[in-house]
């Protein structure tokens, strides 16, 4: 669900039906959804992409009894037309900043959440050890080589796994995103352990 | 654009802002709802990452690079997670290699006949005591180039921040300001002298931009001279003050070194470029 404690759950429920009759891949659609336009806002440099992301679902979410009704097409689409609309907004306000006051161009960031490297690591070991034996070693064993070297470590690879370079590449991708999802969390998890 | 397959090299562009707005347009599209540009755009992404941490990108990609991905906190964090992963992977490599190699030199030894002659023992005891000082030197050589990584890591993000809008719009109590020519115009005068680092903690390089062209944003290049690291610095904008065109960029005095430092301050994109030289007493 979005980060937006104003998004009501009755509505959050509307706009997966919307995506999806069933529930199970309604959710798999949102995930990807949001995945894809925490991506798009930040491509276009807006300074707090997880917020306009909340902000694109929470446009839409509004529109969907009237969407249900005359909407036909792609639902993805009809998000990035709503994401394009407010990557124009952004814009205009980042313009209007510069030429009326001329000072802060964009919100002043968040306080930062400085994760030592030491937290990082705990973390990534953890979430290491929960990835099966196979995808833990072919990962590592993706990223061990640097330079020209990791060219011909990865065809090497490719070619005992028997499949392309772009099929390895295509598997290494999701290994990481899951491996980054879960590192995340862990990270999440702790620095709340610490402010309780 | 019509719908042209998303090949590697179009999708670098897209990535580094060297696209035209309707094909950005396109691209984005289709990344919405094309399951298989999508995976093309995050694989050549995830290359891009990588070129970065191993410096192979050229200086004004490797800036419009941290324009994208560093100039956000959580942004910073999912980087700070992907080079740790990186990292992790080439140690543990490292670490490997090094093992294999003692454990294979050790069992050739073992294994050969003439090992089991007396006259061998004294060598073969001297090889194996060289071959352990050297495992340990090189997990210690290891754990040195992973705090070289990281301290490089947390000084990017240091310049990064202190460059950052809402930073610089805000005075630093102990901050020196200096205002630096371009070599171009300096001729063969000294490099301007920014003061013993010891009573400042930021330093506020003030740099003339005396180019006719005015580019949307600049990014420079630090770097100490006989240094072999270069540090880029994305995101900087001009600002008119009593002398001119200025491009302000802020340094944490502590992690200057005495001696001679060169900047090169680029306009982004394509825009000219600009050199500068000052020095630490």
């Amino acid at each position: 669900m979005p980060r937006n404690s104003d998004f009501p759950p009755d509505r959050f429920g509307d706009l997966l039906t919307w995506l999806n009759s069933d529930r199970e891949l309604a959710v798999s659609v949102y995930l990807d959804l949001r995945h894809s336009l925490l991506r798009i806002f930040l491509w276009n440099r807006c300074a707090d992409p997880e917020g306009m992301t909340d902000e694109a679902f929470d446009r839409v979410a509004r529109q969907v009894p009237r969407l249900r009704e005359t909407f036909e097409g792609n639902p993805k689409l009809f998000f990035y037309g709503v994401a394009k609309n407010l990557v124009r907004e952004y814009r205009k306000k980042v313009r209007s900043h510069v030429s009326i006051e001329g000072i802060e161009l964009v919100e002043a960031p968040r306080q930062e959440e400085e994760e030592s490297s030491g937290k990082r690591s705990e973390c990534l070991s953890k979430c290491l050890r929960k990835l099966p034996k196979d995808k833990r070693d072919l990962i590592l064993a993706y990223y061990a080589r640097e330079k020209q070297a990791k060219i011909v470590h990865r065809a090497e690879m490719a070619r005992q796994l028997g499949c392309s370079i772009e099929t390895l590449r295509v598997r290494m991708l999701r290994t990481r995103v899951s491996l980054e999802e879960c590192i995340e969390i862990c990270l999440d998890e702790r620095g709340k352990d610490e402010t309780d | 654009m019509n719908e042209r397959p998303m090949t590697k090299e179009l999708a670098r562009r897209f990535l580094l802002g060297a696209v035209s707005d309707s094909e950005r347009q396109q691209i984005e599209r289709l990344f919405m709802s094309n399951p298989e540009t999508k995976e093309r755009i995050l694989i050549a992404e995830d290359e891009l990452v990588e070129e970065y941490l191993e410096g192979s990108l050229s200086e004004s990609d490797s800036a419009t690079f941290l324009e994208i991905y560093a100039h956000e906190p959580r942004q910073r964090r999912k980087f700070r997670i992907a080079a740790s992963i990186r990292e992790y992977a080439l140690l543990e490599a490292q670490r490997d290699r090094a093992r294999t190699s003692i454990v294979q030199k050790l069992r050739g030894f073992i294994s050969s006949p003439w090992s089991r002659e007396r006259r061998f023992y004294i060598p073969i005891a001297v090889s194996a005591v060289l071959l352990v000082v050297a495992a340990m030197w090189l997990i210690q050589w290891n754990n040195q180039k992973e705090r070289d990584t990281n301290l490089r890591l947390a000084l990017e993000r240091e310049l990064t921040e202190l460059n950052s809008i809402s930073t610089l719009s805000k005075d630093h109590p102990q901050m020196l300001a200096v205002m630096v020519p371009p070599v171009s115009l300096r001729s063969i005068h000294p490099p301007s002298e920014v003061a013993s680092r010891s009573a400042y903690r930021i330093i506020e390089l003030q740099l003339l931009w005396t180019q006719r062209e005015e580019p949307q944003s600049y990014a420079a290049v630090l770097r100490r001279v006989g240094g072999s690291e270069a540090f880029t610095i994305p995101n900087l904008h001009a600002e008119k003050n009593f002398a001119g065109k200025v491009v302000r960029l802020r340094l944490p005095a502590q992690s200057l070194a005495r001696g001679h430092y060169e900047i090169g301050l680029s306009g982004i994109p394509n825009g000219p470029t600009e050199q500068y030289d000052f020095a630490v007493d």
